[in-house]
């Protein structure tokens, strides 16, 4: 009997690890956000996963920015990206932004910002770096496994028309991703060049 | 006449595949010539409706065996394509379905349900997912312990059109890689 109970007590905590590690660092919280959220009319998502890194990874190319990339790659575990916003792409015309009327958002990008900011548990994130202008905040998050190697960086822009999420999950190099912010098409990382040599 | 067993199988196949490539044409040909004269027998009584069925939709079911891709390989030069060979020879079958501008109906519903919870069963990993309004683009794949990829499903869905493309096989991974450098 006592086998047994000890047997399922070990059961239980490897299951609840394995659960764990299966998220790849995100905070629950941070995680069911997205998940409520992914699905909803409106939002943009994003989801690029440790395969795909992995895959590209071993891509070899000529071209100078997309070694850059790959390399970075070749460490990353997941990207999630979440927009809600005004801003939607021409369909007919991919370089071209449409702009939707305000009243039709249903949510409030700016109150979804501070909902999100919320869930982030302080103890484990920290700053990197916060921007604010003309009414948009902009900021920068990490997790570091341990000293001096970052394990997940957090991107969180909100103002009244646009909230932006992103997660970039793995063993992440601030300076290779400043490099690359440029060809990343998303609102907020061109911030990231503003980062000094010691990376912070 | 060495295997003739494969000649054969790939006959029937050959007649299976031209019959139902042969019945979709056919249905929705007389799903057009139905839609116009049902939209001229109502008239400008209702515009809407009449709107409705002249809207021409398209449902496409295709499924190429492994046969005709090994073949097509045969005749793609080793020297020059080596990668685009070796693919073509370990694709065991490709299905590509194409639904554009019908209304939903409860019988796709159904069968796309079935092939998420198939895909949900097997444990596909995904690889890419991305979703904005209507437009949602997913594309997963099967891996085998030797990291072969042995089934890929790509399913696009943007502005009333679905496309879904399977593949089976054993594609090595980095050969699909190498191919795709040789593109880019």
């Amino acid at each position: 009997m006592k086998k047994l109970i000890a047997s399922l007590f070990l059961f239980g905590f490897l299951f609840s690890n394995s659960q764990a590690q299966l998220k790849a660092g995100t905070s629950n919280d941070i995680f069911d956000f997205y998940e409520e959220y992914a699905g909803k009319e409106g939002f943009t998502t994003v989801y690029i996963s440790s395969k795909m890194f992995q895959l590209l990874g071993s891509m070899e190319l000529d071209d100078e920015d997309a070694e850059d990339f790959i390399e970075i790659a070749k460490d990353l575990k997941g990207i999630r990206i979440l927009y809600y916003g005004e801003y939607e792409l021409d369909k007919d015309d991919l370089e071209e932004i449409d702009v939707r009327k305000k009243e039709t958002l249903v949510y409030n990008p700016a109150k979804l910002y501070k909902e999100v900011y919320a869930k982030i548990p302080k103890n484990k994130y920290e700053d990197l770096m916060v921007v604010k202008s003309d009414g948009t905040d902009v900021k920068f998050m990490v997790q570091e496994s341990r000293p001096g190697v970052i394990e997940e960086l957090l991107m969180l822009v909100g103002d009244e028309s646009n909230f932006v999420f992103m997660s970039i999950v793995g063993t992440i190099d601030l300076k290779k991703i400043s490099r690359i912010a440029n060809s990343i098409d998303v609102d907020g990382l061109e911030y990231l060049e503003n980062l000094d040599d010691s990376g912070k | 006449m060495k295997r003739p067993h494969i000649f054969i199988l790939s006959f029937f196949l050959l007649i299976l595949f031209q019959s139902e490539i042969n019945a979709q044409k056919n249905t929705v040909e007389s799903t057009e010539t139905n839609r116009s004269l049902i939209a001229e027998a109502i008239g400008d009584d209702a515009p809407k409706l009449r709107d409705r069925i002249e809207k021409r939709g398209m449902f496409l079911s295709l499924w190429i065996p492994g046969i005709w891709l090994k073949t097509a390989g045969l005749f793609v030069p080793k020297d020059e394509e080596p990668e685009a060979r070796e693919l073509l020879m370990h694709i065991s079958s490709v299905r590509l379905l194409v639904r554009e501008g019908l209304l939903p109906n409860k019988r796709f519903n159904r069968k796309f349900a079935r092939i998420n919870k198939r895909m949900q069963r097997k444990k596909f990993e995904n690889l890419i997912k991305v979703k904005s309004d209507d437009d949602n683009i997913t594309v997963d794949i099967k891996t085998d312990k030797k990291d072969r990829v042995r089934q890929a499903v790509i399913m696009v869905e943007s502005e009333g059109t679905f496309v879904l493309l399977k593949t089976r096989g054993k594609i090595d991974i980095q050969k699909l890689i190498n191919l795709v450098e040789e593109e880019i």
